[in-house]
């Protein structure tokens, strides 16, 4: 009777108390190495660090966003969208103009440079960066003049690539014939899009800022001149040379787009 | 007298079981406690041992949300590091291309001539001149040294015999016609060619009073011995514009403008096709190795800085 109540008692009380125990030895096991204060200040320190990376990151970004990008910020697309019509239309053509002009070689061709999107909704608006074919440009100067402004472009306060510069002619009076393409990092991405607006494409028709209205799938005759005067017309501007074409004949084909055409000056 | 216990044994079982029961009691009593104490050690073990596995976890679980923090505080670098790797390598691409051509100026013959100079990712096209056959093989010797910017140099056909006049590539007169030779002060590189440079729509020399006699130099010119070629130089580090993630983005744009005229990728030399020359067991001299001495005995480097002083 006495080893009934003992079993009983055994395993009525005593085996459960253990297991719950072990239960409790078993969690502390799995925590007990990772569970120190050590380890707590170790993560601190991490986060410390990582604080620092992240800052000195955006730091050197930050230089880089604020002497070469516009202050565009897409996150509201509307806005945004039309913060980078004055950029593309108004701010960005004169500035590359000027650019080489200062960079001691001539200007033998326009600088023409893409309408912008006219909806908010377009995808280009999404896309980081935001690619800007400004397209054949071609300079003249002496070849040292020539190789000095291709690196002097790195210097610009727009972030502009160079693609495949080909010289020909004869120094003082090399040509040289290059692609450029301009980008843009927008400050914030786009927000999200609005249906109010429309789908990109059928904004009602393809106005830019400056230009006239054509009504959509009409082509277009040619790229809008500068505000104020015709492309030709421009006081002071130089004879384009013979071979390298206005962008007049060269756009006559092209899809209803609008393009700035800035001559040189 | 002797005790005799005439009372039957059954009479004391019934006392005998009590006492039993009693002692059995107790023990069983006994056991009860026991157990009972046991098992309240136990609890309060288990007490213990609960604090101390909660404290643990605790401090786990904080370590392991700060590590999460930093992780997410790092996952923030990548992209901006990306952004800046943008920067830096359109930079790096926009400086390739006049790094190429100021070294294959270090390389090219000074009695060699350009009239164009095209490239593309992989290869460099040369539109080139020079006054005789010497002179453009000693111009191709020099460029088959220039392994750390080429990986191969070909050159269109030469001319054969009889040579055939005003035919450019295919005599070793130089036609009348011929592009202008792209003269590039600085030297070695692309100098001026032999002849003073006296030509339409050029600037004026410094040669005053050579006015008189242009028109002779001009007819000299326009019969100076030579011939044209291509060179073709497939690029020992190909160029590759830089892309932002990996992919092209898509841009706004117009439709690539057709070429210019004048500008355009010149045509084939006439004379047969190109004939593929890598250099051979080129020896493996520093990028600044002087190219074999001209006729004259002048040497690139020199010239560059003659004409660096010149310009």
């Amino acid at each position: 009777m006495c080893a009934i109540v003992a079993a009983g008692m055994y395993f009525v009380l005593i085996k459960k108390a253990n297991e719950k125990l072990a239960l409790e030895t078993s969690r502390y096991d799995q925590y007990k190495d990772s569970g120190t204060v050590f380890n707590v200040q170790l993560a601190e320190q991490e986060l410390a660090q990582a604080r620092l990376d992240v800052a000195d990151s955006q730091s050197k970004l930050e230089r880089y966003m604020r002497t070469r990008m516009p202050n565009l910020n897409l996150a509201r697309r509307d806005t945004g969208m039309i913060a980078l019509w004055h950029e593309q239309s108004e701010v960005l053509g004169p500035l590359l103009i000027r650019w080489i002009h200062q960079s001691g070689v001539s200007l033998a061709s326009a600088i023409t440079v893409p309408a912008p999107p006219s909806n908010p909704n377009d995808p280009v608006l999404d896309s980081s960066p935001i690619t800007i074919s400004i397209g054949q440009v071609t300079v003249q100067g002496s070849f040292k003049r020539l190789m000095d402004h291709i690196r002097k472009w790195n210097s610009c306060s727009r972030l502009v690539m160079i693609d495949s510069p080909t010289l020909s002619g004869q120094s003082p009076n090399l040509t040289c014939n290059y692609t450029m393409t301009v980008y843009i990092f927008p400050r914030e991405p786009a927000g999200p899009q609005y249906a109010m607006w429309g789908a990109a494409g059928v904004s009602g028709g393809m106005m830019g800022p400056g230009g006239m209205a054509v009504p959509g799938g009409m082509p277009m005759a040619g790229p809008m001149p500068v505000p104020g005067g015709a492309q030709t017309s421009m006081p002071g501007t130089l004879p384009v040379p013979t071979g390298t074409g206005t962008s007049m004949p060269a756009m006559l084909s092209r899809p209803s787009t609008m393009g700035t055409s800035v001559p040189p000056r | 007298m002797i005790k005799i216990n005439l009372l039957p044994p059954n009479i004391f079982e019934a006392r005998a079981v009590k006492r039993l029961m009693v002692v059995f009691g107790v023990i069983a009593l006994v056991i009860i406690v026991a157990c009972l104490a046991w098992t309240m050690k136990i609890s309060s073990d288990t007490r213990a041992m609960a604090a101390h596995a909660d404290d643990v976890q605790r401090l786990s679980e904080q370590a392991a949300g700060i590590r999460a923090q930093a992780d997410g505080e790092r996952a923030r670098i990548a992209p901006m590091d990306q952004k800046r790797q943008f920067f830096e390598a359109v930079w790096d691409y926009n400086t390739k291309y006049p790094d190429l051509y100021e070294d294959l100026a270090k390389f090219t013959y000074a009695k060699v001539t350009y009239s164009q100079l095209t490239p593309s990712s992989g290869t460099l096209q040369v539109q080139a001149a020079a006054p005789t056959l010497s002179d453009a093989g000693r111009y191709l010797l020099n460029l088959y040294r220039a392994t750390h910017i080429f990986s191969s140099v070909s050159i269109s056909a030469v001319p054969g015999y009889p040579p055939q006049a005003g035919a450019g590539g295919g005599g070793l007169m130089m036609p009348s016609g011929a592009p202008t030779p792209l003269a590039v002060p600085g030297g070695g590189s692309m100098p001026m060619p032999m002849a003073p440079t006296v030509s339409e729509g050029g600037p004026a020399t410094s040669y005053g009073g050579l006015a008189a006699i242009s028109a002779g130099v001009s007819r000299a010119e326009a019969q100076r011995p030579g011939f044209s070629f291509t060179v073709t130089c497939a690029l020992a580090n190909p160029i590759f514009p830089p892309s932002f993630g990996g992919a092209a983005a898509q841009g706004q744009g117009m439709p690539g403008m057709p070429a210019m005229p004048g500008l355009a990728a010149p045509p084939p030399v006439p004379g047969g096709p190109p004939v593929p020359v890598t250099p051979a067991a080129a020896p493996a001299r520093a990028a600044t190795a002087t190219p074999a001495g001209t006729g004259t005995g002048e040497e690139i480097l020199p010239k560059i800085r003659r004409g660096k002083a010149a310009e």
